[in-house]
């Protein structure tokens, strides 16, 4: 994309989002057009689970409906996928409260395996899969890490752990995808 | 597998992710009050049909410098903002873009009609629902590329 279009989709993005901000829903439908994929992508690897990541990113997008007019500019993107994180992250916590009042004393385990992301190859596949069955915390870090690019002390800033913690989990989170798709 | 082929593999994973099902339904049942989409209720052809019908008994005079008012300026940000986004797309085939281009001249043509009318008329409620339904018809187009186009 010529640096003329990235500047021209910026500003029908900035534009999309004033729009949006003062309520109107036609300009918020195109944003959610043109990030769902994003979102989506986020919120599947981060739940492990394909059908709880479409009622996630629909939460992540009403959230950002009602959050618009906070937005102080900068990455719309980057904006978006923090919203998804926490919004994926809470729910995993709240998952894991309503298990636990059911089941005391099990631990953390992946929930279960998706259905496969769009997959487009066999190779892509299992890795999603292998992603997905890796422990929470795990596959958390990896995916903030290692596909989001967040350092280790953004994670464990927003994961209220120590940085150490973070390095420790994604070095587990490698050995375990390594040997899966051995 | 080596930690390098699998340092590999996570960079080819994908940014963006289709969902199965569009989710934008149940998400604008969630912000939008349903009376606001009062416009959605008609498919854009039968818009347009509408507001052809409409406009027959309007078209006589020429058209007066216009004035559009707060929502058709603001269809027309959300519309021009569209269109940025999906023609930024380099996705899209010379073919393809000739055809979206083809099918909003036409909406565009209504448009301009519509606006002409209101202009002659700015008080009558079926001319400003006319140009509402135009302008609708279009970003439907839009949105409907960008969505198929994900």
């Amino acid at each position: 994309m010529s640096a003329a279009h990235s500047r021209r989709l910026e500003d029908a993005t900035a534009r999309l989002i004033e729009a949006a901000a003062r309520g109107e829903h036609n300009a918020f439908e195109a944003l959610y057009r043109e990030h769902v994929g994003i979102v989506y992508a986020l919120c599947a690897r981060l739940a492990g689970d394909n059908r709880l990541a479409e009622e996630l990113t629909q939460q992540v997008f009403v959230r950002a409906w009602q959050r618009l007019s906070g937005f102080r500019g900068g990455s719309f993107r980057r904006w978006l996928r923090r919203i998804a994180v926490r919004i994926t992250l809470d729910d995993r916590r709240s998952h894991q409260r309503r298990r636990a009042r059911v089941t005391l004393g099990e631990t953390d385990r992946p929930i279960d395996a998706p259905d496969p992301c769009v997959a487009p190859d066999g190779a892509r596949l299992d890795l999603e899969r292998a992603i997905a069955r890796l422990p929470p915390k795990a596959r958390h870090i990896l995916v903030l890490a290692t596909i989001e690019g967040w350092s280790h002390a953004e994670i464990a800033g927003f994961l209220g752990v120590a940085e150490g913690t973070s390095k420790a989990q994604l070095h587990r989170a490698r050995q375990l995808l390594q040997e899966a798709l051995s | 597998m080596t930690p390098d082929d699998l340092d590999t593999r996570l960079a080819e994973l994908p940014r963006s992710v289709a969902p199965s099902r569009d989710l934008w339904p149940d998400i604008a049942a969630a912000v939008e009050p349903p009376t606001t989409r009062w416009w959605r209720w008609a498919p854009p052809v039968g818009g347009l049909l509408a507001a052809a019908a409409v406009l027959w008994g309007f078209l006589s005079a020429p058209p007066a410098p216009l004035s559009p008012p707060d929502w058709a300026v603001q269809m027309r940000l959300a519309n021009e903002a569209l269109e940025a986004t999906l023609m930024a797309r380099d996705d899209l085939d010379s073919a393809a873009r000739a055809e979206i281009e083809r099918n909003l001249g036409v909406i565009d043509q209504a448009i301009a009609e519509c606006e002409a009318a209101l202009a002659e008329h700015p008080d009558h409620p079926d001319v400003a629902k006319a140009l509402s339904l135009a302008w609708s018809s279009r970003i439907d187009v839009l949105a409907g590329v960008i969505g198929t186009h994900p």
